[in-house]
């Protein structure tokens, strides 16, 4: 993920840049991968992330007066996506709609030959997907920029525009939400 | 699947399997033709000019509203300033604020004020923008409730009473005025700011007129200032009316000139006589530039006895 993540840098070597001396297509287009990628994670739905991405895109084009260096467009549009996101999970709470699970997302399921030991992870991701979908929205941003993107509490912080108290909290809440409805989803089966 | 590392581990497996790799080519396709939409189209030009337009625009309005409220004309309310005094007195028609005020003005510019703060509010993406905006509207709102209030000017503590009144029998309230015929007759009344706004008394609402072949009621008909009251009403020197600047809280003495109307008799027993009574009076004042008319209920109504047979 990490390799991954690199692999989408912006080229952004040039030391305090304006974001007026870079095409802001170029800016937006350098991060599609990342904010697709992450778009996706939070939300469940590669449609839906899309939309998103697209959306996020537009907003930061709108405010982008307010970006003085290029340097900080990755964390700066990276916010937008998280924001983005956040409005769309939010927005979902009241328009419910079907979920995918989480064996169907990635494709990396396979329909034969399937061992008794992948079924099982299987599973399990299907049960984590279910108790992830049961968070709300600021919980489950937070956690996969912890489990996912593997920032700091830190960069979470600075990401999502909130105190590091709060991250570390809202952390430790999702944690035990998460186990708490995976515990009453194991019953159920 | 139930330690921390068990859970840790399922949701990094979960999450890592929701990653769907790379964005499809047509994100990138539709993204920069949005983009090139949002660039080429007039739209997004006029609004950011709308914008910075609006912006300009409310705070205009917002700064002069405050020069507005701030500077106006110092409290003269009674204690402030000596008011010219005897001899004086109040006439029909001292203090009577004539025609309406349609606050034309006043309701574009809020329009003006309210429109561009709307538009704040939806072309803006700062959050801070738009909670500033929400904020200054619902001020707005605030002000324009505020100002529609017709209450704004009541009796909360002071003096009230009647020159040459009587008390009606016993176990009937109000006080009685003691004229026979359309003849006049003194109000005392202190009257208070109740609304949490700075306003401006104008003077009393033009009485009604009577055509000729009606019978002309009781009314009041003239106002005046009662710069202390310190002193027995009935010697208290009354000054001529002028508007009066009242803050919120502060209150205006007054003196009252009524009529007691056609019928009006004034028997030496009241016992089984009938009345008409007076039980507001209406005011007018202004308040952040608009004027409106109050209805203060009195205290105590004022009654006028009447025959039976009053035509």
């Amino acid at each position: 993920m990490d390799a991954a993540h690199a692999a989408q840098a912006v080229p952004l070597g040039r030391d305090r840049m304006t974001v007026e001396s870079i095409p802001f297509a170029e800016l937006v287009e350098g991060q599609l991968d990342r904010a697709f990628r992450l778009a996706t994670v939070i939300l469940g739905s590669a449609i839906e992330a899309e939309d998103a991405v697209a959306d996020a895109a537009l907003l930061a084009w709108r405010s982008r007066g307010r970006l003085r260096e290029v340097d900080r467009f990755e964390a700066w549009f990276g916010r937008i996506v998280v924001n983005v996101c956040r409005d769309r999970l939010r927005s979902r709470r009241r328009h419910p709609v079907a979920e995918m699970p989480a064996s169907e997302v990635g494709g990396n399921a396979g329909s034969s030959g399937q061992t008794a030991d992948f079924r099982d992870s299987v599973h399990a991701r299907d049960a984590m997907s279910r108790a992830f979908e049961t968070l709300e929205a600021d919980e489950r941003i937070v956690l996969v920029l912890r489990f996912w993107h593997d920032l700091t509490v830190e960069a979470i912080a600075e990401r999502v525009g909130i105190p590091a108290g709060t991250v570390k909290s809202r952390l430790h809440h999702a944690t035990n939400r998460l186990r708490t409805a995976l515990t009453v989803l194991e019953g159920d089966r | 699947m139930s330690g921390d590392a068990g859970i840790d581990r399922d949701l990094r497996a979960m999450l890592a399997n929701r990653d769907p790799g790379p964005a499809p080519a047509r994100l990138a396709a539709s993204v920069g033709a949005r983009l090139a939409a949002e660039r080429g189209t007039r739209r997004e030009t006029l609004l950011e000019r709308l914008t910075v337009v609006a912006t300009a625009v409310t705070m205009v309005a917002a700064g002069l509203i405050l020069l507005v409220v701030v500077n106006r004309p110092i409290s003269i309310s009674p204690g402030a300033a000596p008011l010219p005094t005897l001899p004086y007195t109040i006439q029909p028609g001292d203090g009577v604020v004539h025609g309406e005020d349609v606050p034309v003005f006043q309701v574009l510019f809020g329009g003006i004020v309210l429109i561009g703060l709307a538009t704040i509010l939806a072309t803006t993406a700062a959050r801070w923008k738009r909670i500033g905006a929400a904020l200054a509207m619902l001020m707005v709102a605030f002000v324009a409730l505020t100002i529609g209030m017709s209450d704004a000017i009541g009796f909360a503590s002071g003096i009230d009473g009647i020159e040459r009144g009587r008390n009606p029998p016993d176990g009937q309230a109000g006080i009685v005025v003691g004229v026979v015929g359309d003849r006049p007759f003194t109000m005392y009344l202190t009257v208070t700011n109740t609304s949490r706004l700075r306003l401006e008394v104008e003077g009393l609402a033009e009485p009604p007129t009577f055509l000729p072949p009606m019978v002309v009621q009781p009314r009041f008909v003239g106002l005046g200032i009662i710069p202390d009251v310190s002193v027995d009403l009935t010697d208290a020197p009354r000054a001529p009316f002028r508007p009066v600047t009242l803050e919120p809280g502060a209150s205006l003495d007054l003196a009252v000139l009524g009529m007691a109307g056609q019928c009006a008799i004034s028997p030496p027993s009241l016992a089984g006589v009938g009345y008409t009574w007076l039980d507001h009076i209406g005011i007018v004042y202004e308040q952040l530039t608009i004027r409106h008319q109050a209805s203060v209920a009195l205290p105590e109504p004022v009654k006028i006895a009447e025959p039976d047979a009053c035509p």
